[in-house]
């Protein structure tokens, strides 16, 4: 047979040697009767088995009626079916019939190696065992030691091939020592070849109910994990329509069935906006093949309410690669969301708060500068109002006091006169000339008073000034006139003609030029320069009188225009504060610059009529 | 309860803006409010009402608000940190930058003036940390400000021994000259500076481009968030690419600008716009 030629010279060896001695001892002669009887028999049996095979059992009725078959050719004590894999190097039972090998299950997987399958495999030829002494073999089928062990003395492992394929053997096991003949080997190699297909058809068919199995579970695990989870998970066709959601996915979305949301497009669970961002996703993808992960997008619920969903998306594609649309899970993130806006509210208020804060302060500074600047203007406007005030009381002193003695004064200047004219040319002129000299000093002294009583009265008269338009160069000359200075004083008038006229009380400018021109004299007794300049200002006429004489010294020049400051032996201290008080009224300004040793500049400012 | 009423607010704001041609309808509530307190008490009126009448009467009164309404507090290196980085580290970077490109031209932006203490502030920096080098750079430090009356001064230059308090000696005496007890910016000084009228928080568009550097401290406090943005669009617009910002001590950046601006150092509020690839 074709199989048997592929047999190793090895076992055949072996095979001859064992299949010798039973020969020996099966050798009789066989009436051809008993063959006759006995091949039809063996067709019968074929027949038998072709129907079994062919019929619809189950495989397990089929191992059943095929065994109970090959008894009817074969005798034996135990019968196996088993399924190789060559590959795995395991065996598998499927089917055990008559006395067992204790520990032996269908079903069961046990090592290739070591066993008479082992042999077989490697052969592709049956393996026939028969012997009393296994010593011999215990080395070489170490896994049959057991079936020996057991009491099987003859062993045949036969070969199921399946379109050429080892597929599996067909084991059959007697007590009886030198049970099989070759004839028997052949038989059981016949039926084996007729159930090799069957075996291999139901072996094919459980491993696809197996496979079918395993995907349905797969299958029911998926939708059980997808009717489980809280994800939303959806699948789309290219033109984003749902073809699949499962019930998280409608939860989120607020449809109360899928089948709702199947069939519509997903641009209808999406404002404006995320319609577009969800345009440019799918493109994306689309164009990419690359999954998006974790996108946060507003979407529109069925009852028009805003949720924000958490989507990845990927592309699907049929088993050629080609894109069929999109499947993607989603996440209701909407209270997320509101906490992330919430914090970044916080966040954003904190930081509004940090500027109002800021701003405060920067406010508070300002408006504390400006008191400042008010603090000033105060105390200046409280430092005028004390000196008028000052002015007023000394005024009002200085008036009656003036008017007090001026009355007396006049009586003694009279009285004096009268005496001088009897004096002079007289007697006693010429007996005591030193009468009409202290005559003289009471005059002089008379005339101080008289001076300083007129300051008094000049002081508390000013008044309101009585203005009208004047050449200020013309007053100046007048007050120029009024003066007599001595002839080591060097007087320039730069005053022009051309200045505009002011609105002034003569009578009081004039006073005021006089005071300064004469402490100007006065400040020169070594003699000196005196220059009078003046100029048209922006809004004032300035007229500036300096001296080249002994200067002021710094904490002097502040309070010259006090009054009853004085630095001289005579004089009261009120000439320069009734300028100041003078200029005050006309609404202009009287100022001094000077260092000590340097001279001084006075500069009296008097408003221009504007225009 | 405050004597003004914020829906009167709002009204006086837009008259403010349609008839007196001041814009203040973007500053925060509490600053305008406070201040507008002020000019309340000092034109005598009693509510918010009263005045909107008053300046109908009074349309002088008008720049008077909107003189209370800005804040004005400045001074010389006011946020000294800032100045201090800026010399640090914003100068180098930007000085060696220049000399690599062959670019001999520094232009600054001190956005709110005020009375020019910010900008000669900038100039004795940049003058400072330039040395003997600083004839070879081209300096324009343009300073604008709402306020005439503040330009005014600021443009004059002359501070009060008070306002130059904390200076040392050798910069008073390098950069103002002393005359009648007041400090005088020198002429060489001012000659880098141009001072223009500009309402930062109004005008649509910036005045200047290409901008190495601006100052914008202490403004952005007193405007609303939009306003806010508004101003730092602008400013981000008018600064060149890998150009500096400088915010006030409690300012940021609004979200959309983060990237665009890389901060340098959270603490001065030092901004980098960041590189522009087309």
């Amino acid at each position: 047979m074709k199989k048997r030629k592929g047999i190793t010279k090895e076992s055949e060896e072996r095979y001859r040697r064992e299949t010798i001695g039973h020969r020996q001892r099966k050798a009789s002669p066989v009436k051809s009767g008993q063959t006759v009887s006995r091949l039809s028999q063996e067709n019968a049996v074929m027949a038998e088995i072709g129907r079994i095979i062919s019929s619809t059992l189950n495989i397990e009725e089929v191992y059943e009626r095929f065994a109970e078959e090959v008894r009817k050719l074969i005798p034996f004590d135990r019968i196996v079916i088993n399924t190789i894999n060559v590959e795995k190097g395991t065996v598998m039972n499927l089917y055990m019939a008559g006395k067992g090998v204790t520990g032996r299950k269908v079903g069961e997987v046990y090592p290739l190696e070591g066993s008479g399958n082992a042999e077989m495999v490697r052969t592709r030829s049956t393996i026939l065992i028969q012997t009393e002494d296994f010593s011999e073999y215990k080395d070489r089928f170490p896994m049959l030691l057991s079936t020996f062990q057991a009491g099987f003395r003859s062993i045949m492992n036969v070969p199921l091939f399946s379109k050429g394929q080892l597929i599996g053997g067909l084991l059959l096991r007697s007590y009886k020592p030198y049970a099989y003949t070759e004839k028997d080997v052949r038989l059981a190699e016949r039926v084996s070849s007729q159930i090799a297909g069957a075996i291999a058809n139901a072996l094919l068919f459980a491993e696809r109910e197996r496979a079918e199995e395993a995907l349905r579970r797969s299958e029911e695990r998926y939708r059980t994990i997808l009717e489980e989870i809280q994800e939303g998970y959806f699948e789309l066709d290219l033109s984003g329509n749902f073809t699949f959601v499962n019930d998280a996915e409608c939860r989120i979305l607020g449809y109360p069935t899928r089948e709702e949301l199947i069939g519509m497009n997903h641009r209808q669970c999406a404002g404006e906006n995320s319609a577009k961002k969800l345009d440019q996703l799918f493109n994306d993808i689309y164009r990419t093949g690359e999954p998006v992960k974790g996108y946060d997008l507003e979407l529109i619920k069925k009852d028009g309410t805003r949720v924000f969903s958490e989507i990845s998306i990927s592309l699907m594609k049929d088993s050629q690669g080609k894109p069929i649309g999109f499947r993607g899970t989603s996440r209701d993130v909407t209270e997320r969301k509101r906490m992330e806006e919430a914090l970044k509210k916080t966040d954003d208020d904190l930081r509004e708060s940090i500027e109002e804060l800021r701003a405060t302060e920067e406010e508070l500074r300002a408006t504390n500068e400006e008191l400042q600047a008010a603090n000033k203007v105060l105390k200046e406007t409280q430092d005028q109002l004390i000196r008028s005030e000052k002015l007023a009381a000394i005024g009002k002193l200085a008036g009656g006091v003036g008017h007090e003695l001026r009355n007396p004064l006049g009586a003694i200047k009279n009285a004096v006169y009268y005496i001088k004219g009897k004096v002079t040319n007289s007697e006693l002129a010429r007996k005591e000339p030193r009468v009409l000299e202290f005559l003289e000093i009471i005059e002089d002294e008379i005339n101080s008073s008289n001076k300083i009583i007129s300051d008094l009265l000049n002081f508390s008269r000013v008044g309101k000034p009585a203005v009208s338009p004047a050449q200020i160069g013309k007053v100046m000359e007048d007050a120029l006139s009024y003066l007599t200075f001595p002839e080591h004083i060097e007087v320039i008038n730069k005053l022009e003609a051309g200045l505009p006229e002011v609105k002034i009380d003569r009578d009081q400018i004039r006073q005021v030029f006089v005071n300064i021109l004469t402490n100007a004299m006065q400040a020169m007794p070594q003699g000196g320069k005196l220059t009078i300049d003046g100029r048209k200002g922006e809004k004032f006429l300035e007229v500036a009188i300096s001296d080249t004489g002994d200067g002021i010294s710094e904490d002097v020049i502040g309070k010259v225009f006090d009054p009853l400051f004085t630095t001289r032996a005579k004089g009261i201290g009120l000439g320069l504060a009734v300028c100041k008080s003078i200029m005050e009224r006309h609404g202009g300004t009287i100022e001094v610059k000077s260092k000590l040793g340097e001279g001084a500049v006075f500069t009296v400012k008097l408003p221009l009529e504007a225009n | 309860m405050s004597p003004v009423d914020i829906k009167d607010l709002d009204l006086l704001l837009e008259k403010v803006y349609r008839e007196g041609g001041y814009d203040f309808r973007g500053y925060r509530r509490g600053t305008v409010t406070r201040r507008l307190e002020k000019r309340l008490h000092a034109t005598g009126r009693e509510t918010c009402q009263d005045y909107i009448q008053f300046l109908d009467t009074h349309p002088e009164e008008y720049e008077k608000l909107a003189d209370c309404l800005t804040i004005k507090v400045s001074g010389f290196f006011r946020n000294s940190y800032a100045f201090h980085q800026v010399a640090h580290l914003v100068l180098p970077e930007l000085v060696s930058e220049k000399r690599r490109r062959k670019d001999r031209s520094l232009r600054v932006w001190s956005t709110a003036c005020a009375r020019g203490q910010e900008p000669y502030s900038i100039a004795i920096l940049i003058a400072e940390f330039l040395g003997c080098e600083r004839e070879r750079f081209d300096i324009s430090i343009y300073a604008t400000d709402i306020s005439r009356t503040a330009l005014k001064e600021a443009e004059a230059g002359r501070y009060s021994p008070k306002e130059v308090n904390g200076l040392p000696k050798t910069i008073l005496k390098n950069y103002f000259s002393h005359a009648d007890g007041h400090y005088q910016a020198t002429a060489d000084m001012k000659r880098s500076i141009h001072f223009s009228h500009f309402d930062l928080t109004s005008s649509p568009q910036p005045p200047f481009m290409n901008l190495d550097l601006i100052f914008c401290c202490n403004i952005l406090i007193y405007l609303q968030k939009q306003l806010q943005e508004h101003v730092l669009d602008m400013l981000y617009r008018s600064l060149r690419s890998q150009g500096y910002l400088i915010l006030g001590e409690s300012e940021t950046l609004p979200n959309s600008l983060r990237t665009k601006l890389s901060c340098l150092d959270t603490k001065a509020r030092i901004y980098k716009k960041v590189s522009v690839c087309f």
